[in-house]
């Protein structure tokens, strides 16, 4: 049986390294050109080399954004751009201006995907683009359950779709609201997600709100197994690590009890009370089993919550003293777990913390110093620990 | 060039005077447009012979529209249309295969941006280009030199910015339990305390600019480069429209000087030029 693929973002190589070892099949990136996070940190040349080196040895695959919307003056230089980082070793490139789409098919040997900014929505239209070469499709957000099914059916494409991460009020593509309020550029990379800012209605006073709920599949993610959709895509290459790392390793857990013939509802159920605690907005499914209606907005208070959950990474070892990056406070003696790129989350109550020159400490409290601490058992480079989740 | 009104009814007799291009949505297919039925383009063809009548179906298409699509595009081909504007593929899919003899506009709205994407349609069979307004004048003058595809762009009307399939007022409404009490409303942003037109429709809902585009210096530019100027009559008074059409078809009959022509424009509609000579940038410095 060909398994579904779990796509993870990666808007730099420490977050390629972190999705390539927390369960991804494959990552997609953006170069310094061309890609529509502009402000993301994004992959010079020598860094996609590392990437695809990296992804490669652990015989996972990496895609390429080259999904901005074309002015005359982006052209001139995206052909050699393609050469280059075809000869790197990328795996394919999604776009979604259609004239590069018979360009790299007709001189490259890597697939192509079309990007959810091209907006297809019917099988009809899939079949066309299989025509011209397409590989694959990311659909539109506002695909439903229905019409997901149809299309797998009706072309033979493999299809993508979204289960995770930050959602478009307005259909991509379809949405400058950022060219015209901020003069960014929307479909070159600019979006300032205008429509999470606040407006009132027709001179009054009121809230008005266009936002929406961050998008979570996994109470469906069964039933979308079943669809034998090719790709599923979590949003987000501006998201942390840790957050990359929790959502990858929960959908990881999830798809392979899947295959394994042994997905429970208990399972289910903790990998959503995980994926809950690391959102930091409320979630919903949106368009898949329904038209999106109220219960999908946001209309008054704060969107985003700051998650501070994540406590460190371990990005050394010597036998069993760790070498930590702190990212939130703990102290000695806190319960937490440590989640792993195994799939394992242990839960462990700290016994000693210790500051770079080896002086032990009670407390860790400066963002981003470097700690070591005794952990008796093994724990692989880039375990996390963080605040307890598990009930 | 030709001047192409977008219609905001079915009588045309108003504008006769002054072109004979017009532009019109199918019922249920047209995002932004006056919409027709099949009965009421076949009722505008018989009322004013000669015409040349373009229709938009310009929305996204989904598996269930694709049965009643098919049969809508071969009827419409039956008639003596100039065109489809369309923006899913599923449309120029469907003509090729049927093999349907009807011009077809690429109408992506914000997509149509560079000399190669319209040189791909044209290659594909597709006639004209509708351009995207957030490019500059010098950009489609570019493509004009650049691709063989004839170019369409609009120089006058709301534009829109935004399309949802959500239905945003109604959701917002619902959520504070009132009632909504009309279609058009108006959205100001707090802080820039910019004004937005948000328009909802058996669609979903569409976020327009609350002023009206005036692209009459980019048209004196790019006469000779444009086959159609489209002037759009949606949400702009009547009145004034057929004065700024009245003048557009003077200017090209020569009739009016053309440092007259542009201040006569801006006394009707002030000067906002989109992004004619404004271009957007995408990486924060």
């Amino acid at each position: 049986m060909k398994k579904v693929e779990l796509l993870s973002p990666a808007g730099d190589l420490e977050r390629l390294k972190i999705a390539c070892l927390y369960g991804a099949d494959a990552v997609y990136i953006g170069g310094k050109e061309y890609s529509l996070r502009a402000n993301a940190n994004n992959f010079s040349l020598e860094e996609i080399k590392e990437a695809c080196e990296f992804a490669h040895f652990y015989q996972k695959r990496v895609y390429l954004t080259l999904n901005i919307v074309f002015h005359n003056e982006d052209i001139a230089g995206v052909y050699k751009y393609i050469e280059d980082v075809v000869n790197l070793g990328i795996d394919a490139f999604i776009v979604s201006d259609l004239f590069l789409v018979s360009y790299i098919k007709k001189n490259f040997p890597v697939e192509v995907h079309v990007s959810t900014q091209d907006s297809v929505t019917n099988y009809e239209t899939v079949n066309f683009l299989k025509q011209e070469g397409v590989d694959r499709v990311v659909l539109a957000r506002e695909v439903g359950r229905l019409d997901i099914k149809e299309i797998i059916e009706k072309t033979g494409v493999d299809i993508e779709v979204f289960i995770h991460g930050a959602m478009c009020t307005f259909v991509s593509g379809r949405c400058v609201l950022s060219n015209y309020l901020t003069l960014r550029d929307s479909n070159r990379g600019g979006c300032a997600q205008i429509c999470r800012f606040g407006f009132s209605l027709n001179d009054t006073n009121d809230n008005f709100s266009m936002a929406v709920k961050d998008l979570n599949m996994s109470s469906f993610l069964k039933d979308m197994l079943d669809l034998k959709i090719a790709s599923f895509k979590i949003e987000g290459r501006m998201r942390s690590p840790y957050y990359l790392a929790v959502v990858l390793s929960s959908y990881r857990r999830i798809i392979d009890a899947y295959y394994e013939g042994n997905l429970t509802n208990d399972l289910l159920e903790k990998e959503e009370h995980i994926l809950s605690m690391v959102s930091n907005r409320e979630n919903s499914t949106h368009f898949y089993d329904k038209e999106a209606d109220m219960t999908d907005q946001y209309y008054i208070g704060r969107q985003e919550a700051s998650n501070q959950d994540y406590l460190g990474i371990i990005f050394e070892k010597e036998n069993n003293l760790y070498t930590i990056r702190q990212r939130n406070y703990f102290k000695v003696l806190d319960d937490v777990e440590i989640i792993t790129p195994n799939m394992d989350i242990i839960s462990y109550k700290i016994k000693n913390i210790y500051n770079k020159d080896m002086e032990s400490i009670q407390v860790a409290n400066q963002a981003d110093s470097i700690l070591k601490m005794e952990i008796p058992f093994d724990l692989p480079i880039f375990s996390m620990i963080r605040k307890p989740y598990l009930k | 060039m030709k001047l192409l009104v977008s219609v905001n009814k079915k009588e045309l007799a108003d504008y006769l005077k002054y072109t004979n291009s017009f532009l019109i949505g199918l019922k249920n297919y047209a995002i932004n447009y006056y919409e027709a039925t099949l009965n009421d383009i076949k009722e505008i063809l018989n009322n004013y012979p000669g015409i040349e009548l373009f229709v938009s179906l310009n929305k996204n298409i989904f598996n269930e529209d694709l049965k009643d699509l098919k049969e809508k595009l071969q009827e419409l081909a039956t008639l003596k249309i100039a065109g489809i504007l369309f923006y899913d593929l599923s449309i120029l899919s469907f003509v090729k295969k049927l093999n349907l003899n009807i011009p077809l506009v690429i109408h992506q709205t914000h997509m149509v941006t560079n000399y190669n994407i319209c040189n791909y349609y044209f290659e594909r069979g597709v006639k004209y280009a509708y351009l995207s307004a957030e490019i500059t004048e010098s950009e489609m003058a570019l493509i004009s030199k650049k691709s063989n595809i004839l170019l369409m762009a609009t120089f006058v009307g709301h534009l829109i910015i935004s399309h949802s399939k959500r239905k945003l007022v109604s959701n917002y409404f619902e959520y504070i339990k009132k009632e909504k009490s009309k279609d058009l409303n108006t959205i100001e942003e707090k802080n820039s305390k910019q004004k937005y037109y948000i328009k909802e429709t058996n669609l979903g809902t569409d976020i327009l600019t609350k002023d009206i585009l005036n692209g009459t210096r980019a048209f004196c530019l790019l006469k000779e480069k444009i086959e159609y100027a489209i002037l759009d009559n949606n949400l702009i008074d009547d009145t004034i429209f057929l004065q700024v059409l009245k003048l557009y078809n003077k200017y090209l009959n020569q009739k009016i000087e053309e440092s007259l022509f542009l201040e006569k424009v801006q006394e009707l509609i002030g000067s906002y030029e989109g992004f004619f000579f404004q271009k957007t940038f995408y990486k924060v410095k």
